[in-house]
């Protein structure tokens, strides 16, 4: 080897330095300190000693580092030599390095050439060199290949076939699978379809050593994510793997272990395959919904699907059966799930995973809606009318008579859903994912919500007005009485069972249509109630349930309206019945479409219920003693009330037990009550008409806004006044017309006037002077005897009672002859000065008095005097003296006892004592003779030219009062002729 | 071979840089007494920025220095300078492990020769057929 050959040795920069860096860098760094230091010396603060030291301190440092760089540029004169030998050093090591090598190879080839020493003398090879010359020796590869003969080997392979079959013949323990072989090419090959073939045969036709592996290939292969049937070959490396395994297990088990073996392995690729068939899956629409578990040493491939599902997840367990074979079951939400007929296996074996899961999962999806069918048909009676299957995966719901849903679940995340859905549809739907054990439960609350939520709309667009706050406690619900005959399952009706109040606008408070939806069943329960709230409790003072349109559960826009004006004219009806009885009325409200009732009415008092069915209605049977009392009256009024448009009316018809001696009566007020009384049947009939629109509104709008405002209103003030007034009246008539000598002039609500004498101006009238009714006065024409004593009467029966109108009546007529008389009597005394006066103006000589005549003198209204006197001439001495002679008689009414009678009140006629002692003798003379004759009247020695009860009681007379006027009259002419004969 | 020793080239720029860290140490020692010695006059305070002037520019023409970079300084001996210890002993004891791995490759070298010739030898004597081929491989090792 010349010079020139020897390559360069390789020069090493690691861990060395440029020489002028070194200077540089430190030339920078003691820069920086003194800079640094210099900075620090504008500081005051230090003394300059500690300064100066400080300073002299870096520059010793410094000057120390400069005195090594100084060593080291001195050094670096010889670095170029130092760094030679480095590379020398290092060059060195490594030839070092190779040596060793070298000499370890040399180790390893010994030992290698120990296996190529010729072995030790021995008879075997003794012999073989005795037959063939020589040994046979390995040549390791180094002598030259001989050709074999290709009839040599087709020889082989004929006897190795035979020999096969004669083997496989023999064979005891062949696997089941393995029993369809078939020998060809000198092996034995195994074909068990869509896992795997494999061939073996025998190396060595002498001993017993068994088959070995020849080929192996797997039946299926893995393409666009699908397993299909296609011989396959394994790779080069994991084959030779595979057949060291399978050649140690043939050698121990046979066949047997072979086949075991090898489906296994089969098995285990095509799980793999699945695996990673399924990781595809994942990465692609199925992200976030699908997972899976694969376990290659348990061999087994879980795939949970449905993940965000809130439920017992599913699951499809891919493995090997108890019957070695490969094969899933379905736990379906936990529950092992054979129901089914799917095989992981196609027809032609191929194995499709995304298929076999869609499977499935439709299946499940079935399972569950018919689940959820048999669930809601559990809770609910009439089911079928709710939901019905609607392509085998799907559940058509009838929400309500309009609206229909179509609910289903999401086959790839499991998710509920409805078609089209609505916002409350899209709630409920989130309801069921977040949990998904009661769907059925959450469909029928879709449905009451769906219910409630068209109600809702209808109702507000007629124009109801939904009032939230009310809410009912459990205890009132069972004063409604709900219908719970369609649900199965009771413990669901809190969920499934609404109430909704409604209002109108112009209701007072405390005014609801309840609606009571229902979750169960399409029928809507509809209550018109009153509803109250105290303490922060609402209760519910009255309620009625009511039924709408024909069906049950059809209702329309026009239903709404129609039902406002039900709704009203019930709750209307019931506040007149409770005002009623607040007023202690006893009523029964009855049934008009009852023929019983009907009847009744139409019997009684010929009212014929069927004309009044039209509009909205209600019929009341009244008790008559609890409300007025009426005398004379039958116990039973009947009160119907009707409401067309907004007005209301309200008709009270009774009967009276006798009739009345009357012509009909019929009159209005000025508030559009109305009474008739027909005298023929006796049937009265009150009219009165309410406009609601102005009660209710006025009403509602001072109470409605306060909770605390009662909310009586008093509907029937007017028709009970008019029926309190009328009920009067016939009290009144009542006891005028048993009372044959009365007679019944006019009569309204507030007046009647009648006759009670014989001259038509012998009548009087009676007001009603207030509403209240608790007085009355009366009215007398011009001309009636009785004004004298008007202000009497009126006394009399200030405190209104109808005892008090009897006696009156009685009074009147016990005393009208009195005042007849009286009025008479004054009458002719005018008449009698009158032509006194007359006579006096035409006579020349005037006259202080008349010669005689009469006086009448009131004491008090039941008694009077009438004075007569007589002026008598007395001649005394040159004087002629007129002297007045005078005596009275007295008119009295008495009574017999305290009350007043017709029959035991008498009238006293009397004359008074007389005065004799003031008169002289011709005075007294005439007094004598005239009384004496008198009393010869008073004896009855000269009865009066009377009839009637008349009894002469020596010193006066008594008579009843229809013959008192005549009497009176008789005695005052006959006495009047006495005094005026001379 | 010591640094005294081996001083070739007074022009080298080694040389110069010698001489600049010469004066360099020589300013840091006038400065030191200058320091100490310090008593605020004028006087002083010129000498003084003076001195750290002409430390400064020193500084300055010691770092720009572009000639040095094929000076190549292992950090060993930056080592043995920093703890205060002589670097030619370094040098001294390194070429020394040189040289002995040297003589124990060159007996190992030999070594081999001699093995190589006593089996080659061996070979031929047994099996005369690869005569030809041991005498190539002997022709391709021998040095």
């Amino acid at each position: 080897m010349s010079d020139a050959d020897v390559p360069p040795i390789p020069h090493v920069a690691a861990n060395m330095t440029p020489l002028g860096v070194v200077l540089q860098r430190y030339a920078v760094h003691s820069y920086k300190g003194l800079s640094e230091y210099l900075k620090t010396l504008e500081n005051t603060t230090q003394p300059d000693s500690i300064k100066k030291r400080n300073f002299l301190d870096i520059l010793v440092s410094i000057r120390e580092n400069f005195v090594r760089l100084y060593v080291l540029s001195k050094w670096a004169r010889n670095s170029q030599s130092v760094e030679k030998l480095i590379d020398l050093f290092v060059w060195l090591r490594e030839q070092n390095q190779s040596i060793t090598n070298a000499l370890m190879q040399i180790g390893g080839i010994k030992q290698s050439l120990v296996s190529a020493k010729l072995p030790n003398p021995d008879l075997e090879t003794a012999l073989e060199v005795l037959i063939k010359g020589r040994p046979q020796l390995p040549t390791h590869n180094y002598g030259p290949q001989k050709k074999v003969d290709p009839k040599l080997i087709l020889h082989t392979l004929k006897t190795l076939d035979v020999e096969l079959s004669a083997k496989m013949a023999l064979e005891d323990n062949l696997p089941k699978p393995f029993y369809n072989y078939e020998i060809k090419d000198g092996r034995v090959k195994f074909r068990i379809p869509n896992l795997f073939q494999c061939c073996v045969s025998i190396a060595n036709t002498y001993d017993q050593s068994g088959f070995f592996l020849v080929d192996f290939k797997l039946e299926f292969q893995s393409r666009d994510n699908k397993l299909i049937p296609q011989v396959t070959a394994l790779p080069y490396m994991t084959f030779a793997h595979l057949e060291k395994v399978a050649n140690i297990e043939l050698s121990k088990n046979g066949l047997t272990g072979l086949y075991n073996i090898f489906h296994n392995y089969a098995i285990t690729c095509k799980l793999y395959y699945l695996h990673r068939q399924l990781i595809r899956l994942r990465m692609g629409m199925w992200k976030g919904h699908l997972t899976h578990i694969y376990n290659a040493e348990k061999c087994f491939v879980v795939v949970t699907y449905w993940l965000k599902r809130r439920s017992v997840k599913s699951t499809i367990e891919i493995g090997k059966l108890k019957n070695n074979l490969l094969g899933f079951r379905w736990i379906r939400e936990g529950r092992l799930c054979t129901d089914h007929d799917f095989r992981l296996e196609n027809e032609d074996g191929s194995i499709t995973i995304e298929h076999l899961i869609r499977d499935i999962i439709q299946k499940h999806i079935e399972l569950h809606i018919k689940e959820v069918q048999q669930e809601v048909a559990d809770k609910i009676e009439m089911a079928d009318k709710f939901v019905s299957l609607h392509k085998d995966s799907q559940l058509l719901l009838t929400l309500s008579s309009m609206k229909s849903a179509v609910y289903g679940i999401d086959a790839l995340s499991g998710d509920g859903f409805f078609q089209n859905p609505t916002p409350i549809m899209a709630r409920v739907a989130a309801q069921i994912n977040a949990d998904t054990r009661e769907t059925a439960l959450k469909l029928l609350v879709l449905r009451l919500e769906t219910h409630l939520s068209e109600l809702g709309s209808m109702l507000m667009a007629t124009g109801w007005i939904c009032v939230d706050v009310v809410r009912l406690s459990t205890a009132e619900y069972t004063k409604l009485n709900i219908d719970y005959d369609h649900l199965k399952d009771r413990t669901f009706a809190e969920q499934l069972f609404a109430l909704k109040f409604y209002r109108r606008k112009k209701w007072p408070s405390g005014w609801f249509l309840t609606v009571g939806v229902s979750g169960f069943s399409s029928k809507v329960q509809w209550w018109c109630s009153r509803i109250k709230s105290s303490a922060g409790q609402w209760s519910i003072s009255w309620c009625e349930p009511m039924i709408i349109g024909g069906t049950e559960s059809e209702y329309s826009y026009p239903s709404f309206v129609t039902l406002a004006k039900k709704t009203t004219s019930m709750l209307l009806c019931n506040l007149v019945v409770k005002e009623l009885e607040n007023q202690g009325c006893k009523l029964k409200t009855v049934d008009k479409v009852d023929e019983k009732v009907r009847q009744f009415t139409k019997q009684n008092f010929g009212l014929d219920l069927d004309s009044m069915r039209k509009g909205d209605s209600a019929t009341v049977i009244l008790d008559n003693k609890s409300l007025f009392n009426i005398p004379n009256c039958r116990d039973s009024l009947v009160l119907t009330m009707n409401i067309k448009n907004s007005e209301l009316e309200i008709m009270i018809f009774g009967k009276l037990q006798s009739e009345l001696k009357l012509s009909s009566i019929s009159f209005n007020d000025e508030k559009n009550n109305s009474i008739e009384l027909n005298p023929e049947t006796s049937i009265f009939k009150i009219h009165s008409q309410i406009n609601l629109f102005e009660k209710l509104n006025y009403e509602s709008t001072a109470s409605f806004f306060n909770p605390l405002a009662t909310t009586d209103i008093s509907i029937m003030s007017d028709s009970l006044l008019v029926l309190n007034k009328f009920f009067s009246l016939l009290s009144l008539l009542h006891i005028i017309s048993h009372d044959e000598s009365l007679k019944v002039i006019d009569i309204s609500l507030t007046r009647v006037s009648f006759q009670y004498g014989s001259n038509p101006e012998e009548m009087i009238t009676l007001i009603l002077l207030n509403e209240t009714q608790d007085s009355i006065s009366i009215e007398l024409p011009k001309d009636n005897p009785h004004r004298l004593c008007s202000k009497y009467l009126n006394d009399m029966v200030s405190d209104f009672d109808f005892q008090k109108i009897k006696l009156l009546v009685r009074y009147l007529k016990l005393t009208l002859p009195f005042y007849k008389l009286l009025v008479k009597l004054s009458m002719d005394s005018e008449e009698f000065y009158r032509r006194f006066l007359e006579q006096n103006s035409n006579s020349q000589q005037l006259r202080m008095t008349p010669e005689s005549g009469f006086e009448l003198n009131m004491f008090d209204f039941e008694m009077f005097k009438i004075t007569y006197y007589k002026y008598l001439e007395r001649k005394l001495e040159k004087k002629v003296k007129t002297e007045r002679v005078c005596f009275a008689v007295t008119i009295q009414l008495r009574h017999r006892t305290d009350k007043l009678s017709l029959d035991k009140s008498l009238f006293v006629i009397s004359i008074e004592p007389l005065q004799f002692d003031q008169y002289d003798d011709t005075a007294k003379k005439w007094l004598q003779d005239t009384t004496n004759k008198i009393y010869a009247t008073l004896k009855g020695d000269e009865p009066l030219p009377v009839s009637g009860q008349v009894v002469y009681l020596r010193r006066a007379i008594a008579c009843d009062y229809l013959s008192v006027e005549n009497v009176a009259l008789k005695l005052h002419q006959r006495i009047l002729t006495l005094c005026s004969s001379k | 071979m010591t640094t005294e020793l081996s001083n070739p080239n007074r022009e080298s720029p080694l040389a110069a840089v010698e001489t600049e860290l010469a004066s360099i140490i020589e300013t840091l020692i006038h400065l030191g007494v200058q320091v100490h010695d310090f008593q605020g006059t004028e006087e002083a305070k010129t000498g003084l920025s003076n001195n750290i002037n002409k430390l400064i520019s020193h500084l300055q023409s010691i770092s720009s220095k572009k000639d040095l970079q094929d000076i190549a300084i292992p950090l060993e001996i930056v080592n043995y300078i920093e703890d205060g210890r002589n670097p030619d002993i370094y040098t001294r004891e390194f070429v020394d492990v040189v040289r002995k791995i040297n003589q124990y490759l060159y007996g190992k070298s030999i070594a081999f020769q001699q093995f190589r010739d006593i089996l080659s030898a061996k070979i031929k004597s047994e099996f005369p057929d690869l005569e030809q081929e041991v005498e190539s491989i002997r022709s391709k090792t021998s040095l």
